[in-house]
């Protein structure tokens, strides 16, 4: 409890403080369609001396494997467009339901679990092991693991 | 287990520290995603077990992006078999997955709530707050509170917290330094230094490289490189990432048993990858290519890829991807093949439909439990009702592999959309 209250005290200082400054905004624009499409980023922003060199987070066909990179590095970019629940889509692994499955209409959507993956599981995790800790490395999200193992 | 009261009462300070601000326009949404499956599992004693799991994801956004910056986000999960219970045993039947409160206002970005963290070297589920700022040409972000990871076993005694702070010393150089550490019962869990960095070069191209140090083990964990070469339409990169597994995996009772033993093996890794992708709004296409070198040369391992699709209106496409895993282990080779549509919203002269087909084939070097491979296919179809306030799905999936011989699911899926545009009345 004691931490709780820390935290409320830190989150009470946080709201009462005003801090203006040029950052990013909130969002992106609504007044410009992003459509349904993947975005392309750099057709709009296209200067490479942004500070935000928005080429890099084009939503390229192999984007799934690189978007980690981006989002630990600026987070806020993502931001623009996604709020949590897009990372929850993939990234809840406190659910049951695992993204392809959740998913499995949207086929156009790639995943790393589509069709028989636990059978596949074992050859990816002897291969590279890591790739699976980072999801399914702590208890919680290993409840998956324990069922079998 | 004492039940964690953290979240609502953060919520409830930080909902009274809030200023309040004058009537403006405000966005409030609410999604509702109920899934209702069907399909048989054996359990150890018993064959034919009915599972008809309900699930509801719900999730609500109120969001003031012309007012006070102030935006309210939750989302949770909760499930109600109406099956055989034994299919799901002591699993979970629902959790909140974030409840946050947002604050925006120019550079600063407070967050008070449940909320995932992806900073450096954190990647976690909290409950408590989150801080970022832009000052000066550097970022500036921290974080402290409950790791949602870690309940289970209570939460007296646990904490975690980190900062990351990034700068740019040149345009063309973006560096951060980042900090997570995890207390668990009264005991460090981990503790982890992370640099990163973005070097923008001459002619387009981008290095960016992280690193990662255990200060629990004392130890680098993880190195990860990858430099961008844009040439022409086609977006290229090298990469190489390295990670020790001493520093990496955790190895305590808390940790699920296929890694316990890795942090004590010894062993390393090193992934040396190149892809390159290129798209148009009719066509992309990528390839991966990623070698595998570790420590225990039995498993040195070759993996090369492709994907190719074709884009029709809206989100309409087809395409297909394969892939060949060639491991000097041969239990670890396989082939892998993906044909995938999807029609967007065809019209059939009652509404618009769409339709979705899927298939994945895996041929394995070596036989698993007496089969070489695994097939599984799914066809779908949906439509939007109500003004595409309401979206219905319905699939089948079908799968004969190594451990279920004819596997056949079943799924309807209805989305429920709601938005309101307006002015809040006091």
């Amino acid at each position: 409890m004691k931490h709780g209250v820390t935290v409320i005290i830190a989150g009470t200082l946080i709201t009462a403080a005003v801090a203006l400054a040029g950052g990013l905004p909130a969002r992106h624009p609504s007044y410009v369609e992003l459509g349904d499409r993947k975005p392309v980023c750099s057709d709009c922003h296209e200067d490479e001396k942004d500070p935000i060199l928005f080429k890099r987070y084009n939503h390229t066909p192999l984007f799934l494997e690189e978007h980690k990179r981006l989002a630990r590095m600026r987070p806020d970019v993502c931001e623009l467009c996604h709020r949590q629940e897009s990372c929850q889509d993939c990234h809840a692994t406190r659910t049951e339901l695992k993204p392809s499955v959740k998913r499995q209409v949207q086929t156009y959507k790639r995943s790393p679990h589509r069709g028989d993956y636990i059978t596949r599981h074992r050859l990816d995790a002897r291969i590279d092991p890591a790739r699976c800790y980072r999801c399914h490395g702590n208890p919680r999200r290993s409840a998956s693991c324990r069922r079998c193992h | 287990m004492k039940k964690r009261k953290t979240v609502p009462i953060l919520l409830a300070g930080f909902v009274a520290a809030a200023p309040v601000s004058p009537a403006t326009a405000a966005d409030v949404t609410i999604r509702s995603e109920t899934i209702a499956r069907g399909y048989e599992r054996d359990s150890a004693t018993e064959s034919n077990l009915v599972a008809l799991p309900l699930y509801e994801y719900l999730s609500v956004a109120y969001e003031d992006p012309e007012g006070s910056g102030l935006s309210l986000h939750a989302g949770g999960w909760g499930r109600k078999n109406l099956g055989d219970e034994a299919v799901f045993a002591d699993n979970e039947t629902g959790e909140l997955l974030y409840g946050y409160l947002d604050l925006r206002r120019g550079s600063l970005l407070a967050r008070v709530g449940r909320q995932d963290i992806f900073s450096g070297p954190a990647s976690e589920a909290i409950d408590g707050a989150r801080i970022a700022y832009r000052w000066r040409g550097y970022d500036l972000a921290g974080f402290a509170g409950l790791p949602v990871a870690l309940e289970g076993d209570g939460i007296d005694g646990d904490y975690v917290w980190g900062g990351r702070m990034a700068f740019s010393p040149a345009a063309e150089i973006y560096a951060a330094v980042s900090y997570k550490y995890v207390e668990s019962n009264g005991h460090r869990d981990s503790e982890d230094a992370a640099a990163d960095l973005r070097w923008d070069l001459p002619r387009g191209m981008t290095f960016t490289g992280r690193s990662t140090y255990s200060l629990k083990s004392k130890g680098f964990s993880g190195h990860d490189l990858e430099l961008a070469l844009p040439l022409q339409e086609n977006d290229i990169r090298a990469g190489f990432e390295r990670i020790s597994y001493e520093d990496f995996f955790a190895a305590d009772d808390k940790t699920a048993a296929p890694f316990r033993y890795l942090k004590d093996s010894g062993g390393s890794l090193n992934i040396f990858r190149a892809t390159i992708s290129r798209g148009s709004e009719e066509l992309e296409a990528g390839a991966a290519l990623r070698y595998y070198d570790h420590s225990d040369a039995s498993r040195d391992s070759f993996y090369g890829g492709v994907t190719v699709s074709w884009h029709g209106d809206g989100l309409t496409q087809t395409g297909a991807e394969a892939g060949r895993m060639e491991s000097d282990d041969s239990r670890n080779s396989f082939t892998l093949l993906r044909l995938f549509t999807y029609f967007d919203q065809l019209e059939t002269g009652i509404l618009p439909v769409s339709l979705s087909a899927d298939l994945v084939y895996a041929l394995y070097d070596e036989r698993i439990n007496n089969e070489d491979y695994s097939l599984f296919l799914s066809a779908g179809a949906g439509a939007k009702l109500m003004q595409e306030a309401l979206e219905v799905r319905v699939s089948i999936g079908y799968s004969v592999d190594p451990y279920y011989s004819h596997d056949l699911t079943s799924m309807i899926n209805a989305t429920w959309r709601w938005q309101k545009n307006g002015e809040v009345e006091e």
